[in-house]
């Protein structure tokens, strides 16, 4: 197990700002990455890792030596993340259900939804913002395990750790999302709809 | 078995990218937060005493006055401080 942040963490408990400073500059971008992942939005990366870091501060004292620093602050991070998501589903779902309706005649109005056109060439930024648009859509447990696994290349051992889920259930969590990722890409793929 | 080498390709293109770096300025907002919740900690700390300590004085009070009210000893005192004066009383005379 990786103990080489144990020292900060208790400098950080007894109000070391300087050791809250170490410690933010080195999982700042795995945090903030981590973040982007879920939301693909700036704005909201940032605020959920402003709040990983106020937990990691608050909560210096209670952490215990049982796990690394970076799996303790991985596991803020994706229960912040998937909070900070349930709340924006909620907004969403109440924004979408008013936005049905005109606000002045009360009548039905229709939106037309947002999508990625399948006729355009997929550049590798595209690609990648195609991936997260579909990572998106899956499950809670397969969207964090993959997260986790392709985007902040960890471990499964340590993914397990994260998830609170044995070794096997993420290799399943990974496997069920690839196959997920595949079909909603599938979609988009140019030479698919050329064959048809 | 279908062949799903595009889609593949762009699940396993998100491997090793670069990652991204968050605002240069987020860290002051994070330590100006953190500023906050600590005046708050130490607000709730201050009030915590300030009333602890009227709970006290309260309680003291009640104690006092009870101790007051229903003690047989300050009647006592009463009594002999009444003998007292008759007895100087006497005296004088």
């Amino acid at each position: 197990m990786d103990t080489n942040h144990f020292d900060t963490i208790k400098r950080i408990a007894s109000g070391d700002r300087g050791a809250f400073r170490d410690l933010y500059e080195t999982f700042k971008s795995r945090v903030y990455n981590t973040s982007f992942s879920y939301f693909q939005n700036a704005e909201e990366a940032e605020e959920v890792t402003q709040d990983v870091f106020l937990e990691v501060f608050r909560s210096a004292w209670s952490f215990k030596e049982s796990s690394s620093v970076s799996t303790w602050i991985y596991r803020i991070t994706v229960n912040k993340c998937l909070d900070g998501l349930r709340h924006r589903n909620r907004k969403k779902r109440a924004g979408f259900l008013m936005s049905l309706f005109k606000k002045d005649t009360g009548e039905l109005k229709v939106d037309v939804a947002h999508f990625i056109s399948p006729e355009r060439v997929l550049e590798n930024k595209e690609k990648s913002e195609l991936l997260l648009k579909s990572v998106s859509q899956l499950p809670e447990s397969q969207q964090t395990a993959f997260i986790l696994s392709y985007i902040e290349e960890l471990p499964q051992k340590e993914i397990s750790v994260i998830m609170n889920v044995s070794e096997k259930a993420v290799e399943s969590l990974i496997q069920r999302a690839k196959g997920n990722l595949r079909k909603k890409l599938e979609i988009f793929n140019p030479n698919r709809r050329k064959n048809n | 078995m279908e062949n799903h080498e595009w889609e593949d390709e762009i699940i396993e293109g998100i491997r090793g990218q670069k990652r991204a770096e968050p605002n240069p300025f987020l860290f002051t907002r994070i330590e100006a937060k953190l500023g906050e919740v600590n005046s708050g900690i130490v607000w709730n700390l201050k009030m915590k005493v300030a009333v602890s300590l009227c709970a006290f004085t309260l309680l003291l009070n009640s104690v006092l006055i009870i101790q007051m009210v229903s003690n047989p000893v300050s009647e006592s005192l009463v009594t002999e401080s009444t003998y007292q004066v008759d007895s100087y009383q006497f005296e004088i005379y």
